[in-house]
């Protein structure tokens, strides 16, 4: 029935959290300082994508965010970022011509959410997955267990 | 569930008996001279033996259900020999923590909000002793984004 790998007091089979979409872009507009260079930030859930849009120095910019991989403790975002107009996938992209006000055309940059930081040393907590769907980030926690605090 | 930052379905968890059984030790060390703590389907067994004076008396108890109301689980204990209620009693309620707190004949109650953050929400549905252990059937719930 178990197929429990940690050997803690309490211990868990795999299971699914869902970060919820809304609340996540609710979350940002809040702890956004008000000196901060971009402002207005928008956050759409799609299957396998999160798009942003946002302006940053009083230009518009858009950025994908896509999952890149996840590890035991952390889960890694591919953002690619462009200035005016709705980012396109890096092989289409290069294919159109410049656009105005394309002022910004990053490379696909990494960014990584780590757990490690957070989990004390009593709690085995591992991530086995992570999608990106309309109504959130599913994130898949495989067994682990946690022990009463020392 | 929307105001949630994170939530989940349901969670299976395990307590290991095991564990209890080696915590249980440690914290009663120095108050009974032995304890153990066996864990079966459908119930749970202690057994143990306190000095008086100069003499080890044997103790045993049994817990045949752990009931969950509200934000509070009931472990209702028995088979405790009644002239040894008041004593065990008073060991127990110095040495469980705050928010556990131990009713005559001698019911354990246990109030979760002590043991659970403000920002989580953790419905506990069921506890069922089984074979080792604890398993504890938790509800839908989730983490609330602090402000």
């Amino acid at each position: 029935m178990w197929s429990i790998v940690a050997d803690r007091l309490i211990q868990w089979d795999s299971f699914r959290v869902r970060v919820d979409a809304g609340a996540v872009t609710t979350l940002i507009r809040h702890r956004l300082p008000q000196s901060s260079d971009i402002s207005q930030p928008e956050l759409t859930f799609s299957e396998g994508a999160i798009e942003i849009a946002a302006v940053a120095a009083g230009a518009p910019i858009r950025a994908r965010l896509t999952i890149d991989g996840t590890a035991a403790h952390e889960v890694r975002l591919a953002m690619a970022v462009h200035a005016g107009r709705p980012p396109l996938p890096p092989n289409l992209a290069k294919l159109l011509p410049p656009a105005e006000g394309d002022v910004l055309a990053i490379a696909p940059m990494i960014i990584t959410l780590s757990l490690a930081s957070l989990l004390p040393a009593f709690v085995d907590l591992t991530i086995a997955g992570a999608e990106i769907h309309p109504d959130g980030l599913i994130v898949s926690l495989g067994a682990g267990g946690a022990d009463p605090p020392p | 569930m929307s105001a949630h930052l994170v939530s989940w379905d349901a969670i299976a968890l395990r307590i290991d008996g095991a564990r209890v059984n080696a915590l249980a030790r440690q914290r009663a060390a120095g108050q009974v001279d032995d304890i153990n703590i066996t864990f079966r389907a459908g119930g749970i067994h202690v057994a143990g033996r306190k000095k008086v004076a100069i003499l080890p008396i044997p103790f045993s108890a049994e817990v045949s259900s752990i009931q969950v109301d509200g934000q509070r689980l009931v472990v209702p204990v028995s088979g405790i020999p009644s002239i040894l209620l008041p004593i065990l009693r008073g060991i127990v309620a110095a040495k469980v923590p705050e928010g556990v707190s131990i009713h005559p004949p001698f019911t354990f109650v246990v109030q979760l909000e002590r043991f659970i953050p403000p920002f989580i929400d953790v419905e506990i549905r069921a506890v069922h002793i089984v074979d080792g252990g604890l398993a504890i059937d938790l509800g839908a719930g989730g983490i609330r984004s602090t402000p």
